[in-house]
């Protein structure tokens, strides 16, 4: 296992951290001061976790920030593509390296980052001897907001930024551990001037917090026990590998969905309008709305950068586009077999689904969608040990439930 | 869950309306003191943390924390003026299993001037300076007659002084904003968590008691648990052993490669040798415990983790124990202070410690040391007050 951070560790700074924050900029109008702000906190909040990882952040989005105003200016030129597929390519760079070599990128991105945090500094040296050994944390949602800033610059959505502006976007502190993957335009309003904190804003930001403390704390809480079906399940007879991922499939949702919860709270209060990250997707009845209910902003992402490219204009191509999707979107949590497989297999749930339901129209008994729910729930849940298991694992975890021996 | 929420909003008004959040508020509020007046006072009063029972048996008391981020630090009891308390203070050197050196110490005396004689161990696995600092206030705090402190080799290396800083105590917090030389370190430690934590813990009984709590929560919530697992913990494990989990014993591996990391005696060698070029973060925290001890203005007694002497006949390992040493020695030289005492010297060195060690510093019997420290503490003691006499 990679080593892995307790997100409320950060939020549990972020938090009280808010309390300077959201008066402060409240008060601050100048555009450049407000960046400052915002991206200072950000990086403050990193380096609390360690140095280094601060240092790494601020170096990607530094590179980003130069890349932005060269998209942006040369996308109606002839030019334009070959430069956004390059600028792309060195934002996803590091998140390829890491999901195909997670190892190895792991080892080289503490020990580089180390030492260039230990260069100026013998106290930055030491204190950052003594961080946790870290995944790059955030990496994955930073290089798809990255992506995404970028293809908006190519279409013209988004002017030419200064570097300020792009890094405050980019270490904007709610998204920095857990995602959402927001767009530009969900973070741009607090960037530019006070958005002012009334009523329904103060509430609407509270109250989402409390929302996703009481997911993590209290329902994560009373199912984290069953994390551990993957690693002993071979131990356990087959009714309590049944039972653990039942229970597992509602911890991987409130769990997530808690944390999305607590971020898009604090964007929130901070003046942003941050898109809801779940939308009750074990209460959907096809798997194309589990999809467009399950961290939608990925979904979304994916959806408007490859799917409607490929699909657009193309009925035809839409079965392939799918598939194609569902993949990008397995191989964000890993390259592995595994994860191609579960990506194949929600691909071809959803085409098949899609078939089907173009023949039939879909009934509307209450009790039927509500079989269809829980049949949403099964579907979903089965795929788990794909992404928590390498693929024999997998195998072996499916046969012990089974009960059939390996 | 958001269906529900919507359910409540629509039918209650949670949420919706400044009186509704001031209500939610308040209640909670009050439900929070009610548990704290209920739950609190039922906790220990002091820490009862689990260790293995000392062989011999002793009536050592050990006081805590629970772990690092034990919100409410050391909990000693309050002190007995009938006794004669002493705060011994150390790691896994002082105790690790059934092997304790304040045991063994504690057998040999039953009263020191008269008064009986008591020892609270404070007691940390792989401590940091920083816990140490807390362990000598709240010794002090608590009116402890006399300190005992094993000096850890670790410290003499910056990086491992501060090892696992990332976890600064809670408890910890108010010390280094209580120095102007450790202010600004304050101000570039102290996360904005460890604040929140510190002021909630000040107004809530249920916050101080925090990992107690949790423990009985994660009793409670553990009868939920289906899954059969091995009792003991699994190890944190990337499958990889260039890559170990463990700060420490990553920056090892990466030094000397991944074979080194599997011989226990070449861990500790290491550990004592170091990886970092600077010993100035050590002897800051060092100078800021001194002079806390100076202040107390009562007997203490700190002295070098002892060595095995079978490691010491190894010329490499003997000049990182000299290194470690000549920093102690270099620390004893600027004090003044004739009620602190610092032995820099391994007292192994001194009397017949051969085949009493399981690896470099740790012991499988501590009675012929603890036969030593009696003899020097005694000695201590009287000089200060001859009344203080040990029987």
């Amino acid at each position: 296992m990679i080593p892995v951070f307790d997100s409320f560790d950060y939020f549990a700074s972020l938090f009280p951290l808010l309390l300077v924050l959201v008066p402060l900029l409240l008060v601050v109008r100048a555009t450049g001061a407000r960046v400052a702000v915002i991206t200072l906190a950000g990086l403050y909040l990193l380096a609390l976790i360690a140095p280094r990882l601060a240092l790494f952040h601020l170096v990607f989005w530094l590179v980003v920030a130069a890349l932005q105003p060269i998209v942006a200016a040369t996308g109606e030129r002839r030019s334009g593509l070959a430069v956004l597929t390059g600028a792309l390519g060195i934002a996803l760079l590091p998140v390829v390296l890491w999901k195909v070599w997670p190892i190895e990128f792991v080892i080289e991105f503490n020990v580089l980052t180390h030492d260039l945090v230990a260069w100026p500094s013998t106290f930055l040296e030491a204190l950052d001897y003594t961080a946790p050994i870290l995944a790059p944390i955030g990496l994955s949602f930073g290089a798809f907001r990255a992506a995404d800033l970028l293809v908006r610059s190519h279409l013209g959505l988004i002017d030419r930024l200064r570097p300020g502006r792009v890094l405050a976007t980019g270490l904007f502190p709610p998204l920095l551990v857990v995602g959402p993957i927001a767009s530009y335009d969900e973070t741009e309003k607090t960037l530019t001037g006070p958005v002012p904190l009334g009523r329904d804003r103060m509430l609407s930001g509270t109250s989402q917090i409390l929302n996703g403390l009481f997911k993590v704390f209290v329902i994560a809480y009373l199912l984290d026990w069953s994390v551990e079906i993957f690693a002993f399940y071979a131990d356990n007879a087959p009714w309590r590998l049944w039972v653990g991922l039942i229970a597992f499939t509602w911890f991987f949702y409130v769990n997530f969905a808690g944390y999305s919860d607590m971020a898009i709270g604090a964007g929130t209060l901070l003046g942003a309008d941050l898109r809801p990250n779940f939308d009750r997707p074990y209460q959907q009845t096809t798997p194309a709305a589990f999809w467009n209910s399950w961290h939608i902003s990925l979904t979304r992402f994916l959806r408007i950068n490859v799917y409607t490219p490929l699909v657009a204009g193309h009925p035809r191509r839409q079965y392939a586009g799918t598939t194609i999707t569902m993949l990008l979107i397995a191989l964000w949590h890993g390259v592995s077999w595994a994860t191609l497989v579960f990506g194949l297999y929600h691909a071809a749930f959803l085409v098949g689904h899609r078939v089907v339901s173009q023949r039939r129209p879909a009934s509307t008994s209450p009790v039927l969608r509500v079989a269809k729910s829980v049949g949403i729930f099964a579907w979903f849940g089965a795929s788990l040990p794909l992404l928590h298991l390498p693929l024999d694992g997998a195998v072996d975890f499916y046969r012990a439930m089974l009960g059939v021996a390996a | 869950m958001s269906r529900v929420l919507r359910i409540l909003t629509d039918r209650y008004g949670v949420f919706r309306t400044w009186p509704s959040f001031v209500r939610v508020a308040a209640w909670a509020f009050v439900w929070t003191l009610v548990i704290s007046a209920v739950l609190a006072p039922s906790l220990p009063r002091y820490t009862d943390r689990a260790h293995s029972p000392d062989n011999p048996p002793s009536d050592v008391r050990y006081v805590g924390p629970i772990s690092r981020s034990d919100f409410a630090g050391f909990l000693p009891p309050e002190h007995d003026d009938d006794s004669f308390t002493v705060a011994w203070i150390g790691g896994s050197e002082v105790k690790l299993d059934a092997v304790s050196v304040p045991g063994a110490v504690e057998n040999r005396i039953d009263t020191v001037g008269g008064r009986l004689l008591l020892i609270d161990s404070y007691n940390v696995i792989a401590p940091r300076l920083i816990d140490m600092l807390r362990a000598v206030d709240t010794a002090i705090d608590h009116d402890a007659d006399a300190i005992v402190m094993a000096l850890n080799p670790a410290w003499v290396r910056s990086e491992w002084s501060m090892r696992d800083w990332t976890n600064l105590d809670v408890a910890n917090l108010g010390l280094l904003f209580e120095r102007p030389a450790t202010a600004s370190w304050g101000a570039l430690l102290t996360s904005p968590a460890d604040v929140a934590w510190r002021v909630s813990r000040a107004l809530i009984p249920l916050v101080e008691v925090q990992s107690r709590l949790n423990e009985r929560a994660d009793d409670e919530s553990a009868r939920l648990d289906l899954v059969d697992a091995p009792d003991e913990p699994v190890a944190a494990d990337t499958g990889d052993p260039r890559l170990p989990t463990e700060p420490s014993t990553f920056w090892i591996t990466q030094a000397y490669g991944p074979e080194w990391i599997e011989d226990d005696d070449v861990r500790v060698r290491t550990l004592i040798e170091g990886i970092g070029p600077s010993r100035d973060e050590a002897r800051f925290f060092v100078d800021a415990l001194v002079d806390r001890l100076d202040e107390a203005d009562i007997p203490v007694f700190m002295y070098t983790t002892i060595f095995d002497p079978d490691s010491l006949a190894d010329p490499a390992f003997d000049a990182a124990a000299r290194d470690v040493e000549a920093f102690w020695a270099e620390v004893a030289a600027g004090i003044d202070d004739p009620l602190i005492e610092i032995e820099p010297r391994s007292m192994s060195r001194d009397f017949d410690s051969a085949g009493l060690f399981i690896d470099h510093v740790h012991m499988h019997d501590a009675q012929p040391f603890g036969e030593v420290l009696v003899g020097r503490l005694c000695a201590q003691w009287t000089r200060i007050d001859p009344n203080w006499s040990c029987s």
